[in-house]
This record gives C-alpha cells, structure tokens and sequence, in this order.
C-alpha cells in the first residue's frame, strides 16, 4: 500500500456507480425411535424432499478445522465472528478430536434452541418442521414402505445399485438416515422449515442450500460448537462470494428468515456485481456450474474506483462496515487519518481485512498498486 | 481397473464422450473455437488448458492424467463460454479451486482429485438432464411414456456411475458425489415413478403449484 489512502485516490474515468445501496409420514412402531420434528411453519419445498437432506455424507474442510482446533469454544471463524453473548443452549458440542461426534445427531429440541439462540432477533417463533431421522433398519423399513413392493425395493434395488441411501422425502416428510447423519443434520432441516416464505422460490434451491448452511455453521458457532462439516462445499462457496461482494450476514439472515430476498439478494447482486441475479441463479440452477457463478457475483466494473469522492455518509451501511473492518471510521474517513491497514501489504492483512478488501472489489494486485 | 479406465469405459457405456462429458454439449462448438483462436486471446484454448491442469495435477503427468486433463479442460471450456470480460474470471476461479483441492496431497491423492473432478462434470450433464425431464413431467410436456423411458435411461446411467463414486476412499471426496448422484437419481425415479422427487425439482414443484389457483398451497398447520 502506498502513503496514499485509498479514499484519496482518483479514477476519474471509472465512477463510482451510485445505484442504490440495499440498504405420508410413516406409523408403527418401527417409527417411534425416530426423531419426530413437526411443522407449523409455512411450508417450502424444504419440508418435501432429499434424497441426502442435511444428511447427507460429509465433508469436513480439515484446513478450518485445523484453524478452530485451538479453539474449540467460540474461536473466530472465517468471516462470520461473531458469537452470541450469554448462556449457550444444552446441546453436547462435540470435540474435535472425536472423529465420533460429527456423527452425534442433535436432538431436536437442543436443536430448536440452538435456533432460537441464533436468530431470535431475526425470527421469534422457530419452528420444528417435519423430519424424521431413522436408524438403519427403520430407514430401510421407511422406504420399503413406499418402494417395497416395486422393482426400486431396497433389497432388490437400493442396496445392489447404490449401496445404502442417505435420506428421501414422501409426502412432505423428510426421512434422514440416522448412520448417515451427524450434528448439522437436525439444525440444518430445521432451518429450511423456517425460511421465509419468498426465499427458496426467489433464490433456487442451490443458493438456498449454500445459504442454509451458512446459517447453520453461524448458529452452531453460538452455541459453542465449532465444527465445519459441509454437505455443500460448492454452494456455500457461492454464498460467501455473494457476501464478499457487499453484502451482510446480516441482511441475509433477514431475507432467509423474513423475506425481502428480491431485494436483498437480486437487486444488491443487479446493482454491484458483474452479472445479474437472473444469469447468477440460471448458472447455479441449471448448470451447477459454480466457478460461473461466483465469476459473476464479483464486483461490476467502476463499482468501488473512487472512494475519495465519497464522503462517509455516502457509503452504503455495508460499505462502511467494510471499510470499519480495515480501521476506518466516520472520524477518520473525514479527516483522512488512514489506519494501519492502508500500510499494510495484501499479505500482511487478516483474513478479515482481505475479505472485506475483496467486498469492496480490491485484490491483491489492485491493493498493493494503491 | 482403475478407476480413470473404468470412468473412460463407463463414458463409452453411456454414450457420452469423456471430452465433452455431457452429451447436450457438440464437441465441435468448443474444438473450432479452440482452433481459431488468435495466440493473443486471453481465453485459453482447450489444448492449452489440457496441458495447464495436467501440470497443475503432476510435473511429469502421466498418459493418464492427461486423458483425465482433457476431459476436464473441455468442460472448463464450456464453463468459461466466450465472453472475453467473464471467461477469464471464471477460469481463474477454476484454477483455484482446483489447487486448493490438490494442495497436501501426493502423487496418488492427485489422481483422486483429477478423476473426482472428471466424476463430478459428468455428473453435472446428467443432472441438468434429469432436472430438465422432471421439469417436463411437472409441465404436463412430456407424455408418460416418453418420461418413463427417459428416467429410466438416466437411472442407468445413475447406476453406472454408483461404483465409481462409493469406490471413492476419500470421505470428503465422496460426499459431495453421493448428494449429486442421489438428485439424479431422484428425478429420475420421479419421471418413472412418481412418488418423489429432488428438492430442487420439489421447489420447481410448489413454485409452479404456488402460481396455480386451482392448487391449494402447503399444508402450514401444526
């Protein structure tokens, strides 16, 4: 970085753009073991259906592990850090090093709670939804109830073919293998029975998952378990682009959770990325091609070349949030009294600082050329 | 058999070129573009990038990577598309994401991750078939039989795959396969069966259900 603070430099040729800155459930007995969860939520098509569900196989991204092991009661994560204050819910958090407990199936109460800890200000009345997660052989015994008696039957079908099966849906209930599952399982289901009644229609069910996810990695860090486990690496790597780009956690627990996702999530993605929102989720819908995806939630050409136009009040809510991140404030922006990120070097910054850099479209070419 | 030749041959059983992986997608469109590219164009060829990952996967690759590497590049190709001002990025993103899916890993580990990328393109044309057929039954555009045949063709081809994917050893790897495999399988089943469906053919579902008068919305009580 050179002596030159970033808002004091000038592109007269490329403005900053000025748009507007947003601101047949199963009976028995054989079901009496599983983990009932019901809905009074309005329902979305996340009630419905997954053959893999919250519960599907898992990836753990060691790296991050690897970050938060030190750590295992409310370290910093990412670029989501920040942890709720006061009592955690009574949920079991599971050690790291227990290569066991990413398959600890939270109850779903414990689960409801972690919710509520999470999002209370955002969505009063969590809901439990409609899951049922089944050992094994009740799993089996579930599907077969459906399938049994066709060609597709588990002994017949499932098992030569495809080995085992990780969840399915029928009539609005969502079936989990309980061997399949693990802590995020419950917590992620349940937050798809709570999303606002516009999001998954207007986001697609891809960028709903990624989301999804998101929500429940931040719900689980409040309540002090700290574990990556992914079952969408691809999806929320697409969400976190779109949060690079500007956006707020904030706002997208507001648009998951309450609604505005046309706004929220359209018209910020319209106004500040490359692509539109249409293009964005045709790539994540149709294609799955998520390298596309991302390149198009990057930031639109002349969005952030000259800050030092701007005053303070100018920015958007999520621009100064970015900009609070590398040290600035309302004072020091006015009276251009750079922090020690404008002398710092992209490598010298925090991940926090890189990632809110990136928001506001600087790379590590562009950063250090400033 | 390793898994790269029983990958090659599943792609010979199927119908579908490992170059291009899926099927929709005429392997000439990208190979002329490849060819008539000036020297200076800032999109890579498919040649150019074949060598580009099977250097990023192994300093010396072997025949097997670069077989492997081509299939890929020629997705990537696809991906990427034409446009000078987005194409780049894209590649870029690419790039990344696969070093960061081979960094620690050795010579062996490496291949892994080539033949998972490879497993996961195919997979990618599969499920834009079985999503677009789901599509179509949902939309009353597709008689019965027609449908069914269709499914069935795709579960096949979901069945051919299903080795490959558990033979993987890696967990991580794996996962994400599985998910993609079962949304295949879902809709297809769906368009032979009807009973269930992908969640991502299940929202198309309600969205279309929602816009429909005559259809009453989601049951919302408790």
């Amino acid at each position: 970085m050179s002596e030159l603070s970033h808002k004091k430099r000038h592109d007269d040729m490329t403005p900053q753009i000025e748009a507007a800155a947003p601101r047949g459930p199963l009976e028995g007995p054989t079901m009496q073991a599983a983990v009932q969860l019901r809905s009074d939520a309005g329902v979305t098509g996340a009630q419905l259906l997954s053959f893999m569900g919250g519960g599907g196989a898992v990836q753990l991204r060691e790296d991050e592990a690897q970050r938060e092991a030190p750590s295992a009661q409310g370290g910093d994560h990412d670029h989501d850090h920040d942890h709720a204050d006061g009592e955690a819910p009574h949920v079991d958090p599971p050690s790291l090093q227990d290569k066991g407990a990413k398959n600890k199936v939270m109850e779903a109460e414990a689960a409801k709670k972690l919710l509520e800890k999470a999002f209370s200000a955002y969505k009063s009345d969590i809901s439990a939804g409609n899951v049922k997660v089944l050992a094994q052989a009740d799993f089996q015994v579930a599907y077969d109830a459906i399938y049994g008696k066709s060609e597709y039957a588990w002994d017949k079908y499932v098992k030569p073919k495809f080995g085992n099966l990780n969840g399915f849906a029928h009539n609005n209930v969502n079936y989990i293998n309980k061997d399949s599952a693990n802590v995020t399982t419950v917590p992620h289901e349940m937050l798809h029975n709570n999303a606002a009644a516009d999001w998954r229609p207007f986001v697609g069910n891809e960028f709903d998952e990624g989301a999804t996810e998101y929500l429940e990695q931040h719900a689980l860090r409040t309540g002090g378990i700290n574990t990556n486990l992914t079952h969408y690496p691809n999806q929320r790597s697409v969400v976190e682009k779109f949060l690079a780009s500007g956006q707020s956690k904030e706002q997208l627990f507001t648009a998951y959770l309450q609604g505005g996702a046309s706004g929220i999530v359209g018209k910020h993605v319209d106004s500040f990325c490359k692509g539109s929102w249409a293009n964005v989720k045709k790539e994540l819908q149709d294609n799955k091609d998520w390298a596309k995806a991302k390149a198009l939630l990057g930031p639109k050409a002349g969005i952030n070349s000259d800050w030092s136009n701007k005053e303070w009040g100018d920015l958007s809510t999520a621009q100064q949030a970015h900009w609070g991140v590398l040290g600035w404030n309302e004072a020091s922006w006015n009276n251009d009294t750079g922090p020690a990120s404008e002398s710092k070097a992209w490598s010298a910054l925090s991940e926090a600082e890189r990632n809110a850099a990136a928001a506001l479209g600087y790379d590590e070419t562009k950063w250090n050329n400033e | 058999m390793s898994r790269a030749l029983t990958l090659i041959l599943c792609c010979a059983a199927l119908g579908v070129s490992c170059d291009t992986l899926h099927a929709p997608q005429p392997p000439t469109t990208i190979t002329s573009h490849t060819e008539t590219l000036p020297m200076t164009d800032p999109i890579p060829g498919e040649d150019a990038l074949t060598r580009e990952i099977a250097t990023r996967v192994l300093a010396t690759p072997t025949p097997q990577v670069q077989q492997l590497a081509r299939a890929l590049a020629a997705d990537w190709r696809r991906e990427a598309g034409d446009d000078h001002d987005l194409a780049p990025d894209v590649l870029a993103i690419l790039r990344e994401d696969l070093d960061e899916a081979l960094d620690g890993r050795d010579a062996e580990g490496r291949l892994l991750v080539l033949e998972c990328e490879v497993l996961e393109r195919q997979l990618r044309g599969l499920s834009r078939d079985s999503l677009a057929l789901g599509k179509q039954v949902i939309d009353g555009e597709i008689d019965d039989s027609k449908a069914k045949a269709q499914g069935e063709r795709l579960l096949k081809a979901a069945e051919a795959l299903s080795p490959q994917i558990r033979a993987i050893p890696d967990e991580a790897l794996r996962a994400p396969l599985q998910r993609d495999l079962n949304d295949l399988t879902m809709e297809a089943l769906y368009a032979v069966e009807r009973k269930a469906m992908s969640r991502r053919l299940s929202d198309y579902a309600q969205t279309r259900e929602g816009a429909s008068e005559e259809v009453p919305p989601p049951n919302i009580s408790p």
